[in-house]
């Protein structure tokens, strides 16, 4: 894939092996700017590693990686901190900091990054819980609370950073339904208001069908399908049409 | 596995470990041209330091320099040279025992904490979690822990000196009849400057030897929860013997 001045990130023959687990074989992807492309398969598909490579936190074994037309594929860890502004990631598990209330989770990025004092920091950190309704828990620490309330704050201390692009790393599972819908209509909101373009990692066929402007499904270490929610809905593929229906016989192996 | 392959796994395991270290010991160097560590987190990495380890510090020096009496009263009862009870208590105390048996304390309490709270964090993802923020995990979690164990345990040592004094001061009344008065005497009179700091650059060894093993281990955790646990257990192991070794080559060197 050559790579297009209209993709804000681009993925070009990316393989990855863990020892002689062999998880990309040439995965080949572009994304457009203010895009929400859900990436998807069953798991250990190799979704999260996919896009782990984008911010540094893995690096591929073959295949070029682009971030506004520059290839990143070699930056340092020391390249990566200032793309790493631009270009954010949420965690499945949140990873918020044990030893630190929420407010001051969410606080620290801004201390670091925009020469805040402690007591700016925290005021201003609460501006960001306030946009994911979390203002009222500021002073909880992370094991205080749900998991649903954990990625909420997560998703503010990312938007701290200001980022272009938020990567989300299933960012539903294990939520409860209004949770999930909560969370899915921040994705919406930052993608609609900001212009954030959001790679979300999930299973989760109702947010696809809700806020996806894209759907990729990885397969086998390749891009089975790359479409809209309705080429997926309406694939005749049969390993798409068993992921979509949740069949447990099929060609998909579990 | 036969012999020789188990001592060979032993010696590449050795270098492991002190090539590992190395490495780290690179990569905090590079964080402190110039200095970056966070102050806040500088701040309380040397309150928790500090306030956790006080109470132990304070009853390990009491004992310890009630151990140092004892050993010293058996010759001064024997030879009567009750004037030198002071001398040889704060010979042993100040240079040897003080600053020995509190870093074997402070590895045990702090450097264990230590690796266990960086290892959990890092098989939580919360140290990917600073990079992403892109916040250096070295400069962030590990110099003010460094900075903070150094610090520490220097201060530390000074405050145990003066427990130790009590306890030996104690112990030489209560056993051998030394009044405080001569073994106060004897300890101002014979005990040197170069004593006291002799300990205190042990201590502040001590302290950069216990920071630096017990972050590298914690970060270089793999595995989970299992992970941490052999990483603390491997750390402990580690600060320990180069507290003898570091021991050894200062006092070789200050002789």
């Amino acid at each position: 894939m050559s790579s297009d001045s209209n993709h804000m990130i681009s993925f070009e023959g990316i393989h990855k092996a863990f020892g002689p687990k062999v998880v990309l074989s040439g995965v080949d992807l572009a994304v457009r700017e203010g895009q929400i492309c859900f990436i998807i398969g069953k798991s250990g598909a190799g979704k999260s590693v996919l896009v782990k490579h984008l911010v540094g936190l893995l690096r591929p074994d073959a295949g070029t990686i682009r971030y506004r037309d520059e290839d990143i594929t070699g930056y340092t860890e020391r390249q990566y901190f200032a793309l790493r502004h631009r270009c954010t990631y949420v965690f499945q598990h949140s990873t918020l900091f044990d030893s630190m209330t929420l407010q001051e989770n969410v606080a620290l990025p801004l201390r670091k990054h925009r020469g805040m004092s402690l007591r700016e920091s925290a005021d201003a950190a609460m501006s960001y819980l306030e946009k994911v309704q979390m203002q009222d828990m500021a002073r909880r620490r992370p094991g205080d609370v749900g998991d649903g309330l954990r990625k909420r704050v997560a998703i503010a201390r990312a938007l701290t950073m200001q980022p272009e692009v938020m990567i989300f790393d299933e960012p539903t599972t294990g939520l409860d339904p209004i949770s999930a819908v909560n969370v899915d209509a921040l994705i919406k909101a930052l993608s609609d208001s900001e212009g954030v373009t959001s790679l979300v990692v999930s299973h989760d066929l109702r947010s696809i069908f809700g806020i996806a402007d894209r759907v990729v499904m990885l397969y086998e270490g390749k891009v089975l399908l790359d479409g809209t929610p309705d080429d997926f809905r309406g694939s005749a593929d049969p390993i798409v049409h068993q992921f979509v229906n949740g069949l447990p016989e099929g060609p998909m192996a579990l | 596995m036969t012999a020789l392959g188990r001592f060979g796994g032993a010696v590449l395991d050795i270098c492991r470990v002190v090539g590992a270290l190395t490495l780290f010991c690179g990569a905090v160097l590079r964080a402190l041209l110039p200095p970056r560590a966070d102050r806040v987190e500088t701040w309380r990495a040397l309150h928790r330091v500090g306030v956790r380890s006080l109470p132990i510090v304070i009853v390990t020096a009491f004992f310890a320099g009630g151990i140092a009496a004892i050993q010293v009263s058996t010759y001064v009862t024997k030879f009567r040279a009750y004037e030198a009870v002071g001398w040889g208590f704060g010979f042993v105390t100040f240079r040897e025992l003080g600053p020995l048996l509190v870093g074997l304390m402070f590895s045990g309490r702090v450097g264990a904490h230590n690796t266990a709270e960086l290892g959990t964090m890092k098989v939580t993802e919360q140290i990917d979690a600073l990079r992403i923020l892109a916040i250096d995990p070295v400069h962030f979690l590990v110099l003010p822990r460094i900075v903070a164990m150094l610090v520490m345990m220097t201060l530390l040592n000074v405050i145990g000196n003066v427990f130790a004094l009590g306890g030996g001061m104690l112990t030489a009344y209560a056993m051998v009849g030394v009044d405080p008065f001569v073994f106060w005497n004897s300890f101002t009179e014979y005990v040197m400057l170069a004593d006291f700091i002799n300990g205190l650059v042990k201590a502040a060894a001590f302290g950069l030897a216990i920071g630096i093993v017990s972050c590298s281990f914690g970060l270089e955790v793999r595995g989970g929860a299992p992970g941490v646990g052999r990483a603390v257990n491997s750390g402990v192991v580690v600060s320990a013997v180069s507290i003898f070794v570091l021991d050894y080559l200062i006092t070789a060197i200050l002789q």
